[in-house]
């Protein structure tokens, strides 16, 4: 297998979701993997596919503080992206993963728990989209197949700041808002907590590259630039920036 | 017009609006953090729920539905959908 990795950094989330969408129209076309690590600046709440934003989201509390809310092209839940995060999207062919899309979850998964295993940590895949260590998320995933592609985005959270994180989102019941906070807090971990020394951004790619590469017998490695796939990325920011898609639900 | 949030044991949060008269089903907006493939089916979905009686056929049709369409969904079954709707219903 060849395989296309690109490190985009860190930009807004309406950038890194028109990149999503259009590296998927180019595997589409060209049927080569891309494997993409990123990160989210400033701050961001993304929503699931199926998710209203006025629902989840305080749109408020998110303009007054340059918060970026986007809809995501994948379903799963709210989350909100701080610089303390790793960003990664595999974006392949749908003959090169299990059929089964739960099955797919973890295959995609294993190279994660994999790099994460190297650097002293255990975690285990918890179904359906989630890495949990000791019990607790630290990693959530979400998947499209369109057009043959196979879309699967997830983050891995470094550090935790669940405070913050519920000043944006929206709780089902103001009155249990408390209890669903500490509730997050004791679910959720970030993996510089289980390290001696904390891990960042540019030492988990060089990581993560190393056992996708292993172990989705990776033969070709080609480290490119975006401008190398030459996509129109202008299209594809304007949508996740639009009313029209953010609000859809 | 009810809104309810649902969250069935081991599954995602769904958050349902619905209005439902004489075992039919009026209006229906299903929102949550499931997964469902392809995404584009939710208002189909939508759509099939608001023709369909609420009776005991109700889950076998909704299962048929998503096989015949080859609509996978992941975080709530066609059992969950019956529950909202009919447990209001009763209430």
């Amino acid at each position: 297998m060849q395989l296309n990795i690109i490190n985009t950094g860190f930009n807004s989330a309406s950038f890194n979701f028109a990149c999503d969408e259009a590296i998927l129209k180019w595997v589409q076309k060209t049927k080569t993997p891309v494997l993409r690590f990123y990160g989210f600046a400033p701050t961001a709440c993304t929503i699931g596919y199926f998710q209203g934003m006025k629902l989840e989201l305080d749109l408020n509390f998110a303009k007054n503080n340059n918060i970026e809310c986007v809809r995501r092209l994948t379903g799963g839940g709210a989350v909100m992206h701080d610089q303390n995060q790793f960003t990664y999207s595999l974006i392949i062919p749908e003959n090169l993963v299990p059929t089964n899309i739960q099955e797919s979850y973890e295959y995609i998964c294993k190279p994660i728990m994999s790099a994460l295993n190297q650097i002293g940590l255990n975690p285990e895949f918890a179904p359906l989209n989630d890495i949990i260590l000791n019990g607790q998320k630290i990693s959530g995933n979400a998947q499209t197949r369109k057009g043959g592609v196979v879309l699967q985005h997830g983050t891995l959270l470094l550090d935790v700041d669940v405070d913050t994180m519920f000043r944006v989102l929206l709780v089902p019941d103001e009155k249990l808002r408390d209890k669903l906070v500490a509730s997050v807090k004791k679910r959720v971990t970030g993996i510089n907590q289980h390290l001696s020394k904390s891990i960042d951004f540019d030492d988990l790619v060089s990581l993560f590259e190393d056992h996708f590469v292993k172990l989705f017998s990776v033969k070709t490695i080609n480290k490119i630039d975006l401008s190398d796939l030459e996509l129109d990325l202008e299209e594809y920011k304007l949508k996740y920036q639009s009313d029209e898609w953010n609000l859809m639900f | 017009m009810t809104f309810k949030n649902f969250k069935p044991t081991g599954g995602k949060l769904l958050r349902i609006q619905y209005q439902v008269d004489n075992q039919k089903v009026s209006e229906f907006m299903l929102r949550g953090d499931f997964f469902m493939h392809p995404e584009t089916a939710i208002t189909d979905i939508e759509k099939f729920v608001l023709k369909t009686c609420l009776d005991n056929d109700f889950v076998s049709n909704f299962n048929k539905y998503l096989e015949s369409n080859q609509i996978q969904i992941f975080g709530f079954t066609a059992d969950n959908i019956f529950e909202i709707l009919t447990t209001n219903q009763c209430s």
